[in-house]
């Protein structure tokens, strides 16, 4: 149990004061810090630095996979008990095609969520100590981790952009 | 009141809500109020439930013939619902998936509960393949798995397409539904207290907002809506298919693909506008579900009943221009034949009535609307019993023309089915977010404290 | 020979549908849940299908395969008129010939080839049928314009 905080948790009610505080902390090479959002804005990624995502990678990797998957499936079994029905040929490739592509949504979504989950760390399991409930509300936030001296020159940083609120954290406080 | 001047693309939709907060508030605020009314209907909803798996039950009992059915039409009650479900889920995923693709700013209130609609009839609609199987305790063989006799469905078969196509529809749809509830799951977290707050810490998977989150969130929606969107194409073509591939006239052309997934994006927005008229009222949603949005969901409909009854024409027109008389004798059989009655419901439940749609009073009129959709569903769930029964009853060989009245069980599972929907949907309103709150926040104007000035309340 | 696998059947009744000739016939019911000794009618060479299951004439299979069988154990050809189907011989009428009808010489080829000999819905859909019809022949006067 320190004395000294680890962190501080600031919380904001307007955007752009928030984003000016992120320029401003990243100007002066604070960069630790976690942007807390209660919507998907774009201004915000756009601060934090953020390039693209990789989950793409996932989902092209999935639906190829599915694609790959559903005319191998397929052609195999039909290889393995040759049927002729309804006078079509063995390896039915338009027939085929359905399958193949229903697969292919099926594991790039799949695929997709994987992916999503791996990148953003969901579910996330611990207690929610350092948090506002109100960041799923009306307000954002910034949670600043940094040594005792960064986190003084953070503290000024935060105070003024108006902040709403600013808050210590030390070990274990905070709302569960 | 807007308390900054920096509107988001194209925001005509919302201008009575205040503030972020102010969404939160109203939308959590109905989940904790189920009052004589929500009980009233579910206890309705969960003895349907019970009349559908009495029905069903009984009919596994004793057989398929406690149905109407017999040779010639094989296919009846059953299959016309079956495909009258799928149909009404591809328009939620229209909504959610494809509307999102194309950046409409009036879906955000909409799209939750449409999709919510969309999981729950995928999920009344797969029932029914089982329900009219005549050996149900076998039909696991339509799923291909490994077995000592080398055996395989048929994968030519539209009927396999359509366990890989629906299989695949539920699971995408429940996926899509299910990430995109995530973050207002959060929101309800964060207001709630007790046993409600522990169920929603649990699914809202620990969600809390940070950069990291939305950041990958945003990209995995757009991928998942991009996947989705050639579902809502697809699926019922697939579904279509199961008519267009068999030799049966009435059955075997080529319209039906386009003309299907019209006609289930036509039912879906239709039952979409018979599901949020009621949510409107009970829980106050004025400001989140707006005249515009109701006309905008007016005009798809108005779009789609126009493609619609192209199709019908169309039809009815190749099949006179065909010159070929069986063909023919079987579109003459729907208008002047013994279904007579089913097919002009058809006609003018989903061609007259929605000409109704047209004029701005109706669609500005959410009690016209509500009137509206409820016709047009009956009329498309008349579409599917038409082009079924109908063209099953008058086929090839006079000799093999036949007559079909649906028995008490097909009615008591037709019903139950509304029931089973029904009772998903009931407990949806009362532990999700039926309008999606972070959504929704997108398309309010941002809060700026430069434009706002000082001393702003919120 | 269209014939059905029993105890693959799921009871999907799409094939039913695509019969043009309505042929298919379901088992609706437990039609043969008799008591005993009922159930001793049943012909041991066929299957007994159940609830659920879909099926249609296969041309007695089981009397082809033992004349078959028979045929090659005793190391020949089948011979025409050997293979008899329940309904051919029980028709008073001699009204059903069965045999082979690509072996031009067999009674049911020669009857196939004749002019009163029709197929339905061959014409129409090009099913090419097994089963050809010999059309009633009739006088009546002509009148004009008539044929």
């Amino acid at each position: 149990m320190s004395m000294q905080p680890r962190g501080l948790l600031a919380s904001f009610e307007y955007l752009d004061s928030t984003l000016d505080a992120i320029k401003t902390l990243r100007q002066e090479r604070i960069r630790k810090f976690t942007v807390y959002s209660p919507l998907p804005e774009h201004h915000l990624e756009a601060a934090m630095g953020y390039g693209q995502s990789p989950v793409r990678v996932f989902a092209l990797v999935g639906g190829l996979t599915g694609a790959a998957a559903g005319f191998a499936f397929t052609s195999f079994t039909s290889m393995e008990w040759p049927l002729v029905t309804g006078g079509k040929p063995i390896l039915s490739i338009p027939a085929y095609v359905v399958i193949a592509f229903e697969l292919t949504i099926l594991f790039g979504a799949l695929a997709t969520v994987i992916g999503l989950f791996l990148l953003s760390r969901l579910p996330h399991l611990g207690p929610l100590l350092i948090y506002d409930p109100e960041f799923t509300a009306g307000r954002f936030g910034i949670h600043v981790f940094a040594s005792p001296e960064e986190l003084e020159k953070a503290r000024r940083i935060l105070e003024e952009h108006h902040p709403a609120e600013v808050r210590e954290d030390r070990e274990g406080v905070g709302r569960a | 009141m807007a308390t900054a001047t920096r509107a988001k693309r194209g925001a005509l939709t919302h201008p009575d809500i205040g503030s972020y907060s102010e969404v939160n508030r109203d939308v959590l605020g109905i989940l904790s109020r189920p009052g004589k009314g929500w009980w009233f209907l579910f206890v309705l909803a969960a003895v349907g439930v019970g009349v559908f798996f009495a029905s069903w039950g009984w009919q596994i009992y004793q057989g398929i013939g406690v149905t109407g059915l017999n040779t010639p039409v094989g296919w009846g009650v059953y299959i016309t619902t079956f495909v009258f479900w799928v149909g009404i889920a591809h328009s939620g995923t229209l909504i959610s998936a494809i509307l999102f693709l194309f950046r409409a700013p009036w879906r955000q209130s909409v799209y939750r509960l449409a999709e919510a609609m969309t999981v729950f009839a995928v999920m009344t609609a797969g029932l029914f393949p089982l329900i009219h199987v005549g050996r149900v305790w076998h039909a696991y063989w339509l799923i291909p798995y490994p077995n000592s006799r080398f055996l395989w469905p048929n994968f030519r078969s539209p009927l396999v397409w359509d366990v890989f196509a629906v299989t695949t529809y539920f699971t995408v749809s429940s996926v899509f539904f299910y990430l995109g509830t995530i973050p207002d799951l959060a929101a309800a977290r964060d207001q709630a207290v007790g046993l409600r707050r522990r169920l929603y810490k649990v699914i809202s998977l620990g969600w809390r907002g940070t950069d990291r989150e939305w950041h990958h969130f945003s990209k995995a929606y757009i991928f998942l809506a991009a996947l989705a969107t050639p579902l809502v194409l697809s699926v019922h073509s697939v579904v279509s298919w199961d008519f267009a591939m068999s030799i049966v006239p009435g059955w075997h052309a080529t319209v039906f693909a386009p003309y299907f997934v019209a006609g289930a994006i036509f039912s879906g927005v239709a039952m979409v506008i018979t599901l949020a008229v009621p949510m409107r009222k009970i829980f106050g949603l004025e400001s989140y579900l707006t005249i515009k949005h109701f006309d905008a969901l007016a005009k798809l409909c108005l779009l789609t009943s126009l493609i619609v009854l192209y199709a019908y024409l169309t039809e009815f027109f190749m099949a006179w221009y065909s010159g070929e008389a069986i063909e023919r004798a079987s579109f003459w059989n729907r208008l002047f034949g013994h279904y007579w009655w089913a097919s002009w419901t058809m006609l003018i439940c989903n061609g007259i009535v929605p000409v109704l749609l047209w004029f701005k009073r109706v669609r500005h009129s959410i009690a016209a609307l509500f009137v509206i959709s409820i016709f047009i569903n009956i009329g498309m769930w008349f579409e599917r019993y038409v082009i079924i029964v109908t063209s099953l009853s008058h086929e090839y060989e006079p000799f093999a023309w036949g007559v079909y009245r649906p028995s008490l069980t097909e009615m008591g599972i037709l019903l139950g089915s509304f029931a089973w929907f029904g009772f998903w949907f009931l407990l949806f309103t009362r532990l999700l977010p039926p309008v999606a709150i972070a959504e929704l926040k997108e398309v309010l104007p941002l809060p700026y404290r430069r434009a706002a000035g000082e001393g702003e309340a919120r | 020979m269209n014939a059905q696998v029993y105890n693959r059947c799921v009871g999907t009744r799409y094939c039913a549908n695509n019969c043009p000739y309505k042929v298919r016939v379901f088992n609706w019911l437990r039609y043969s849940d008799v008591p005993e000794p009922m159930n001793w009618q049943y012909n041991p060479d066929v299957t007994v299908r159940s609830n659920g299951v879909m099926e249609k004439c296969t041309f007695c299979v089981q009397r082809v395969r033992e004349a078959q069988n028979r045929a090659v154990l005793e190391g020949r050809e089948v011979e025409d008129g050997e293979i008899q189907p329940a309904c051919q011989q029980s028709c008073p009428a001699q009204a059903i010939t069965f045999g082979n009808v690509r072996d031009p010489s067999s009674r049911v080829a020669r009857a196939a080839r004749n002019e009163r000999a029709y197929r339905v819905l061959d014409a129409v859909i090009n099913t090419q049928p097994a089963v050809s019809y010999l059309k009633k022949v009739t006088f009546h006067e002509v009148e004009a314009g008539e044929h």
